[in-house]
């Protein structure tokens, strides 16, 4: 049963279906803004904001897919689950502020 | 030509810079910028930001002996990309978050994703604040 709080991971149901469509927004947002610097760019990106809009159920894909293939995604993580563990010195260190998410992540359950 | 291959921790600005640790931009955080410059997608924040590492603003392209040159291109007064000049007057980019490469010219990557080249800075060789960065 998919949750509809914050927070709550016990419940989450990653359907293939979500799962899928996830992917397939991430393989289209990859291939898409490879080649733009302009962070603004790549999270405006339509599947970027579509990702965003598919909210805390993928959450712990994200996480997966941070973890698994790296990727910014710390904007996304950021707006759907409005926190952000990333100090302001480790701003665009792009290691760090993976590992910063994945902590938040495992803190949270989510990993 | 390709001379590096992609790497996701820096862009274009990174790259011109010289800094391989972080990826610039000055909104849309988390991406870094450079303290006390604003955090402005337009020409001038950009000069600014290249101002703190030494550079200035430069009249022309063409190489010259003792200059270290970055060119900044833009869309609608809106920056998209950074190039670095070489020793051999060539340049280096840094393509997204895909490979670096070498081009002959600046002309080269102007056109539709790039726009075109707004701005040009130098800075003396002997000067390499990037590290002072905070």
């Amino acid at each position: 049963m998919a949750s509809s709080s914050l927070g709550k991971t016990a419940d989450v149901d990653n359907t293939p279906a979500v799962a899928q469509a996830l992917s397939a927004l991430i393989d289209r947002w990859r291939t898409e803004t490879s080649q733009i610097s302009s962070s603004t760019e790549r999270i405006l990106h339509p599947a970027y904001q579509q990702i965003i809009g598919m909210g805390p159920e993928v959450v712990p894909l994200l996480l997966k897919e941070l973890r698994d293939n790296g990727g910014h995604w710390f904007w996304a993580l950021s707006c759907i689950t409005r926190e952000n563990p990333v100090s302001d010195e480790d701003e665009g260190n792009v290691p760090k502020m993976r590992d910063v998410w994945l902590d938040w992540g495992k803190n949270k359950g989510y990993l | 030509m390709e001379t590096s291959p992609e790497d996701d921790r820096y862009n274009c600005v990174a790259w011109a810079a010289g800094d391989t640790s972080r990826w610039w931009w000055p909104v849309a955080s988390p991406a870094y910028w450079p303290q006390n410059v604003p955090r402005c997608e337009d020409l001038e924040a950009f000069e600014k930001a290249f101002e703190k590492i030494g550079y200035s603003s430069c009249s022309t392209q063409e190489y010259e002996l003792g200059a270290e040159k970055v060119a900044i291109y833009a869309k609608e007064g809106k920056p998209t990309h950074a190039a670095r000049q070489l020793d051999t007057g060539h340049w280096t980019s840094k393509i997204g978050e895909s490979i670096d490469i070498q081009h002959h010219t600046l002309s080269g990557l102007e056109g539709e994703c790039y726009g075109s080249v707004a701005l040009i800075l130098s800075r003396s060789k002997s000067l390499n604040p990037t590290s002072d960065l905070t």
